[in-house]
């Protein structure tokens, strides 16, 4: 162990882990000769690492130090200890030692299609290998998350009784890493060297990292410069913005012709973008104003962009607002707007960026029930595609899927499903099993058989869609919550309240913490948490939480939208029923 | 108490880390099987759940009565089976194991559990040497050989084929799904041939040695109650078929289910023993200021601790804690002062100098939190709802729900009867309730 790692565990050994730590040590020291359980408990492997380095450091020499990891295939701690035993004669000769037990994070959850998930045959094991396990006369320190440590008191509650010590460590907080956001912009200009170094100063000013700069230029033609930056997100967003801010209000009042107006255009699209990205994580009450400002901004863009003339660059513009008013409700101007990009896509023969807004076209005509004109829209997306004009698979796959969801609320089943499983064939053909686009796929059939009331069927394929991610993208992935959530409501619909109950909490910490505790999507998951409680008749424990998600939706989305208005219906609802309740 | 006592011989004066080391390892939380640690630790506890043991199968008018035996986790089962099965081998030709010593995982069915009786009984008559007649152990082990599709030829250069091939029939039955698979086929339609040769192999043994078969097959009531369904209700007769005694134990879960305690109860002839958590205080008294535990129940377990921690490493009243908020449950009053034992050793890592260190009310109280801390980390709110109505009432709203019974086992609630049943709250999660505004 390096000075520094020491170091650094020293400071984190403070008061509670100090106090576990002392805990093992002195139960590892006191269990010569003895089969002791300890179990310890941290959710971070980095800190466990450095725990598990300082306390063999600790025994060294008096008592040695031994490490296994389990085996995924064969999560037999009895038979992992065997083993070790067997090839080690320090310990068949009764040498005094500490055996320390890693790999349990890595345990599926999920089934996965077997008739057990990993997790649970290793509790299946632990609840029977006790009394094999008398056999190894020393202490065994098991190193298990939270998660694991719940489960482990349910599922292997008999191995569970016989520990003889549980040590909860606590790893504080990394200092945050800024997260970055990659922009890309393009802007279209006479004079590319005067722009160009006019940005690039601007930009490395304001700490923004430039992490491609290309240059295009055709004879006869203006210059296009295309732009990859890296924005700090959250609150060191504010700061750029505000410097981005009096930056674009000095570059309004300078009378620099198209030069400067040129640079405009470029801070105007940087600004409306951050704000855009912004809206991913912000705040509930902040959602409509920055929203609001976004709009603003590429507005401007696309106005300065109109007067300069500087079509080549525009779709993208185009696109953003676009998508902005579409997640407003505005339909029609969304719609004006793709179709003005994509009339720009075709003319300049970008097929793969026309593909793109051919499907948000038809996605605006699927959102308003449209959907024969949705259909043809995808068809035209499609085509593109089986003509050769553009190779993107991974598009093409997408598209097929968003037809089938199409069909599928056409309620054209059959279609749907043949559909659904074209887009996932290809998928598994080209991305193999383990891809987040499979998941996708995964999760839509999941969707469509449980309507269809296949529910064994929509319950694997939920569970294949989590296994993937999970994979991926750890426990802590957004898309991880749809998934969970979803499997909830199948759960759900068959009358298993532990068990959505149990996949919704999951869901809602997962987007409490990716989203704050404020998002829309957290309301969603306070009302479906809520549902639970109250088909359970549990009505005290659901009516504060529908309360919860009506406020959330209320400030972030406004009292008229729809989903608003199905909370308060369900706060009406509830209110009704326990007013009944009490009057019997 | 007239055996030897390890703990008082060490001088704590001396050494007080040693003798905290030697108090914390003396908490053993396992069961005491071994002769060594029943000699040192064992105190008389469950006189009762023996006696009618005892009573049960000395009271066998065919010899063949299997008896029934359920208890609370962690109140003492093993351990009593343990001793009692030593208590009775002088009368009877004993085979006490546990069942998780012959089947690794959770496939336990009634056609393993009854190869690992027939297993178990040739291993035993190998170790005592009773005299078998040759040919007659050869066809047994010929039998063996062939239904686990050993080869005999293997092992003829080892020696003392027989307990070879015990030894490895018992390993494979434990590790290798493969064998156990195999059993099962083999057995599933003709499971009397099985037991045909179960009972040929008891009148053998019982021949040759002059003794009634009694075998005790503990830590079935570990199963899952799926599984326990599985042997205890849809396939009892077939495991109840062999011809001797034979006690068990289950989950008391099982029989909470009527079905289930129905056909247990018809089957084992209504010898079913239950282990009872021993009763501190009579139902509600102990919510009364100023209570007078039962003593009888309460000297038992003072006896418990004052085997494992010497007297000058604790003070009376700490002892006296630690069996209150035990809830009168065995291995709970040992993981309390295994609990003071730990911080203990901490106070000496901390400060070597110190050298009058006792378990007493600062460490109690800091053990307690410390368990109720872990106890707390588990529950949820709705949990706390039934603990709630649990501690008003004595009984839950419904005893049979999942949440009620995970609480049962979680420890959290406990049971205790004389001529009725009732339950309470852990004293340590009661403080819990008060907290949470209970």
């Amino acid at each position: 162990m390096t000075d520094r790692t020491n170091a650094k565990l020293t400071e984190e050994l403070v008061s509670d882990n100090l106090d576990s730590y002392d805990g093992l040590i002195v139960s590892i020291e006191a269990s010569e000769d003895r089969l002791s359980l300890l179990i310890a408990v941290c959710d971070d492997t980095n800190f466990r690492d450095r725990i598990i380095d300082r306390y063999e450091l600790e025994l060294e020499p008096a008592i040695k130090s031994y490490r296994i990891k389990l085996d995924r295939g064969e999560p037999s701690l009895r038979a992992a200890l065997a083993r070790l035993i067997a090839s080690e004669a320090y310990l068949q000769n009764g040498g005094q030692a500490v055996i320390t037990v890693t790999g349990t994070e890595e345990f599926y959850f999920l089934k996965l299609g077997e008739e057990r998930s990993e997790q649970e045959i290793f509790f299946g094991y632990l609840q029977w290998t006790r009394e094999g396990l008398r056999q190894f006369p020393y202490p065994i320190v098991l190193w298990v998350n939270n998660q694991l440590k719940n489960s482990i008191i349910r599922k292997a509650p008999d191995f569970w009784s016989w520990r003889k010590g549980v040590f909860l460590f606590t790893a504080t907080p990394e200092k945050i890493v800024p997260l970055t956001y990659p922009i890309d912009i393009r802007v279209e200009t006479i004079d590319r060297v005067g722009v160009l170094r006019d940005i690039l100063t601007r930009l490395s000013d304001n700490k923004v990292n430039v992490r491609r700069v290309s240059v295009q230029t055709k004879k006869g033609h203006a210059a296009i410069i295309d732009l990859s930056i890296d924005v700090n997100v959250k609150d060191l967003i504010d700061v750029n913005v505000k410097d981005l801010q009096e930056i674009i209000s000095q570059a309004e009042n300078i009378e620099g012709g198209n030069k400067s107006k040129n640079s405009l255009v470029v801070l105007y699209e940087m600004v409306g973008q951050i704000y855009k990205e912004q809206l991913k994580t912000c705040e509930a009450k902040e959602y409509q104003p920055k929203q609001d400002q976004a709009i603003a901004y590429f507005q401007k863009a696309i106005a300065l962009r109109r007067e300069l003339n500087l079509r080549n660059g525009l779709d993208p513009v185009l696109a953003n607002l676009g998508s902005l008013y579409e997640a407003q409700g505005e339909y029609e101007q969304a719609k004006q707007l793709y179709s003005e990009a994509l009339d720009i896509l075709q003319e300049q023969g970008n097929y793969a960026d026309a593909i793109a807004r051919l499907n948000d076209l038809a996605g605006i005509h699927h959102a308003q029930g449209h959907y024969d004109k949705a259909i043809e829209l995808y068809n035209q997306a499609l085509e593109i595609y089986e003509d050769g004009k553009d190779t993107d698979i991974a598009t093409y796959a997408s598209t097929i899927n968003l037809l089938a969801g199409t069909y599928h609320a056409q309620e054209k089943f059959v279609e749907a499903e043949e559909l659904y499983f074209k887009a996932l064939q290809i998928r598994l053909k080209e991305f193999g099993e383990e891809h987040p686009d499979v998941a996708v796929s995964k999760n839509n059939l999941g969707l469509l058989y449980a309507e269809l009331g296949r529910i064994g069927e929509a319950k694997s394929s939920y569970e294949e869609a989590l296994y993937i991610q999970t994979k991926l993208f750890g426990d802590t992935n957004l898309d991880v919550a749809t998934t969970l959530n979803n499997l909830a409501l199948v759960n759900y619909a068959q009358g298993l309240f532990s068990q959505a109950e149990e996949s919704l909490e999951a869901t809602l910490k997962i987007r409490q913490k990716l989203l704050g505790k404020n998002h829309p999507d957290v309301a969603g998951s306070l009302n479906n948490l809520a549902g639970i409680y109250k088909a359970q008749g549990r009505f005290a424990e659901a009516k504060p939480l529908y309360e919860e998600a009506l406020k959330i939706a209320v400030i972030s989305l406004g009292e008229d939208n729809p989903v608003t208005q199905r909370f308060r219906e369900n706060i009406d609802k509830l209110t009704e029923q326990l007013s009944l309740n009490t009057k019997h | 108490m007239s055996s030897p006592n390890p703990a008082s011989n060490q001088p704590a004066s001396k050494d007080l880390l040693a003798s905290f080391r030697q108090a914390y390892k003396n908490l053993e939380i396992l069961p005491l099987l071994k002769q060594e640690d029943l000699d040192n630790f064992r105190v008389n506890y469950g006189t009762e759940a023996l006696e009618k043991l005892e009573q049960q199968v000395e009271d066998s008018p065919s010899g063949n009565s299997k008896i029934v035996f359920a208890g609370h986790r962690g109140c003492g089962k093993s351990t009593l089976l343990a001793a009692f099965s030593r208590q009775m081998r002088d009368r009877y030709f004993v085979v006490f194991f546990s069942i998780s010593d012959m089947i690794e995982m959770s496939d336990v069915n009634h056609i393993n559990i009854l190869f690992a009786i027939a297993v178990r009984l040739m291993q035993e008559a190998e170790i005592r040497k009773v005299t078998i007649k040759e040919s007659v152990k050869n066809s047994f082990y010929e039998w063996f050989a062939t239904r686990t599709q050993i080869k005999t030829q293997d092992l003829v250069t080892e020696g003392s084929i027989g307990f070879k091939l015990f030894e490895l029939i018992a390993g494979k039955l434990k590790a290798e799904s493969k064998t156990r698979d195999e059993i099962k086929q083999e057995f599933s339609r003709n499971i009397s041939e099985l037991v045909g040769k179960i009972n040929e192999i008891a009148a053998i043994i019982q021949n040759a040695i002059g003794l009634e078969i009694l075998v005790v097959i503990d830590d079935l009531d570990k199963l899952d109650l799926t599984v326990a369904r599985e042997v205890y209700h849809n396939n009892i007769k077939a495991l109840f078929q062999p011809n001797f005694r034979i006690i068990l134990t289950v989950p008391i879960a099982a029989l909470r289910e009527v079905n289930l305690a129905a056909s247990i109860e018809t089957e084992a002839n209504n010898r079913v023993i239950q282990m009872p958590v021993s009763k501190l205080f009579h139902k509600g008294e102990r919510r009364q200021p100023d209570a007078t535990p039962l003593s009888e129940a309460f000297i038992t377990l003072k006896d418990v601790l004052s085997h494992r921690i010497p007297s000058q490493l604790i003070e009376q009243n700490a002892t006296e804690q630690i069996i209150l908020y035990s809830g009168g449950v065995l291995r709970e009053v040992i993981r309390i002062a295994n609990e003071c034992c730990r911080i203990c050793l901490i106070l000496v890592r901390r400060n070597p100098q110190n050298t009058d260190l006792k378990i007493n009310d600062a460490v109690i109280k800091e053990a307690f939190d410390n368990l109720r801390i872990d106890f707390d980390s588990r529950l949820g709110k709705a949990d706390y709802v039934t603990l709630e109505t649990t501690y008003k009432d004595f009984r839950p709203e419904d005893p049979s729900g999942q949440r009620f019974l995970d609480l049962l086992h979680g420890l959290y609630i406990l049971e205790y009867r004389n001529s009725q049943l009732w339950y309470d709250v852990h004293p340590i999660v009661t403080e819990l309730i008060t907290k949470n505004g209970g």
